[in-house]
């Protein structure tokens, strides 16, 4: 589903983000980067999600090349993914509902189905009852549920969270990572960044570790 | 259904986000319509001005003067030719009757009294149907070629230099025009690129969870449509009034001669709005796409 060959990226300046990584990750799949602060996890995770563009290697989504696309088609493939940031990433001019209604308003979603599928989406991350709310007022770790709400309500074939439990407390991490799990059973392909050893634990998950850029056996 | 609810929420969010700034919208509005009425207004001034030139060219004349002893043989050459070169009136008044005229006035009676022979020379006088002042001067060069013409009189020659001067102001202010909309570009462009960093984490997420460039780009080119159509309205009405009141009190001494600015028809009054419309819709279309390039880079 997800394959990368020979992928590099160096930033404007010269630092080498990520050297020649070379990975597949199987539809239904559960996997997670790892690595220190800097070894090209976020990096690698924009690259597939088509955020940015490599410098050297590929990205292939379910037999397409990210580089054989044109910058018009690119909108259509991201709306195959769902993003959770660390920083959630939220629009605070608007409500906990309208929040989670933007990518279903922006796939063209009529407006009964874009009510029935927030709701569905909130009440899975257990914020149903604070829709009207605005998310400054919610905590960290009702922010993080929200980012996930937001990235699952389209329904994607592939999850991509970036150190999604970064800020959290244990406990609220937990919610997070058992959330996760849960998507992936229904057939979501999930692959989390995260640097947190604590996460990763009695999972089962596939394992990619990166160290400065460059895959680790 | 969906289409519609798109652009409409995109269109509602535009204009909320103008009234929400009322103070810098109104003032942005009115300064749009002032940069678009002066020249504008100034364009109307002279095509009327232009007309009164027009006028002043179809009413003049050509007076041609036949050398005093010429033959009467030489006298119908000169009708023919003339009758062959020009369209129009032509009116003959030969030297008798051009001295009996003379001697009607008091101050030259005594003086015709007393010659002995006839010195006023014979007269066609041309009247254009609908020739410009530019045609006519060709006709009269023509004419004063002739072998048996003494002289030919034009008297509408600072028509000509009427003219062209309203030509080269014409130009003078279509020049400003196309200045100010540039400016005009450049305000938009600037404003939209304000409205894009205020929302720019929106811009971000919506690019991430797949919005197209159509999508991104809808509100604020209903922004600056918006701001353009009111820009517009604020110059036609600025026009407007300024040709109610201001011509109004200007007409009394301009009509003696024969000056007269007609009221503006829908053509003339719909083309700042025309043109304040195309404009923002321009600069923010620019605006907006400079921004999605940079960040897709």
């Amino acid at each position: 589903m997800i394959e990368t060959e020979n992928l590099s990226k160096r930033y404007p300046g010269g630092h080498q983000a990520l050297k020649d990584v070379s990975i597949s990750i199987q539809e239904g799949e559960m996997v997670f980067l790892t690595g220190h602060s800097g070894a090209g996890k976020s990096t690698l995770m924009k690259l597939i999600g088509g955020i940015e563009k490599a410098t050297n290697g590929s990205v292939t989504i379910n037999g397409t090349k990210l580089s054989s696309l044109n910058r018009s088609a690119l909108p259509y493939l991201r709306r195959n993914f769902g993003f959770v940031f660390q920083d959630h990433k939220l629009l605070i001019d608007r409500s906990v509902f309208h929040n989670v209604a933007l990518p279903l308003l922006i796939s063209g979603f009529s407006k009964s189905e874009i009510m029935t599928r927030v709701r569905a989406a909130l009440d899975k991350v257990g914020l149903l009852e604070k829709e009207s709310f605005n998310p400054l007022t919610l905590s960290g770790g009702e922010q993080q549920r929200l980012c996930i709400a937001r990235a699952v309500v389209n329904k994607p074939a592939i999850l991509l969270a970036d150190e999604p439990t970064g800020n959290l407390d244990p406990g609220y991490a937990a919610d997070i990572v058992a959330m996760f799990r849960a998507f992936n059973r229904v057939g979501v392909t999930v692959v989390i960044a995260t640097h947190d050893p604590a996460m990763i634990q009695g999972l089962g998950a596939r394992i990619i570790e990166l160290k400065q850029g460059e895959l680790q056996a | 259904m969906n289409w519609f609810y798109l652009r409409f929420s995109a269109f509602s969010d535009s204009v909320f986000r103008l009234i929400k700034q009322p103070i810098t919208s109104i003032l942005h509005i009115l300064g749009m319509g002032i940069a678009l009425s002066i020249p504008m207004g100034c364009y109307m001034l002279l095509d009327g001005a232009d007309q009164f030139s027009r006028k002043l060219n179809n009413t003049s004349q050509l007076n041609v003067f036949i050398t005093a002893d010429s033959s009467d043989e030489t006298i119908k050459i000169a009708e023919k030719q003339l009758t062959e070169l020009f369209e129009g009136e032509i009116n003959f008044i030969d030297q008798d009757e051009g001295l009996k005229e003379l001697s009607k006035n008091s101050e030259f009676s005594d003086l015709v009294k007393n010659l002995d022979t006839n010195p006023i020379p014979h007269l066609f006088v041309l009247t254009p149907q609908d020739n410009s002042a530019e045609k006519l001067t060709g006709i009269a060069r023509t004419i004063e070629s002739w072998s048996f013409v003494e002289e030919v009189s034009f008297d509408a020659q600072w028509a000509v230099k009427l003219e062209s001067f309203i030509n080269l102001s014409k130009i003078l202010v279509m020049l400003v025009v196309l200045l100010i909309g540039l400016g005009f570009v450049a305000t938009i462009f600037t404003t939209i690129q304000l409205q894009i960093t205020i929302r720019k984490d929106e811009i971000e997420v919506a690019r991430l969870v797949g919005a197209t460039g159509r999508f991104i780009r809808r509100p604020f080119l209903y922004y600056g449509f918006i701001q353009g159509l009111l820009g517009g309205l604020c110059a036609v009405l600025i026009i407007f009034l300024g040709l109610k009141f201001g011509l109004t009190a200007m007409q009394p001494m301009l009509e003696p001669l024969g000056f007269v600015i007609l009221a503006p028809n829908l053509i003339t009054l719909s083309s700042p709005l025309v043109l304040s419309i195309g404009l923002s819709l321009l600069g923010a279309w620019l605006s907006s796409n400079n921004h999605l390039k940079k960040i897709d880079c």
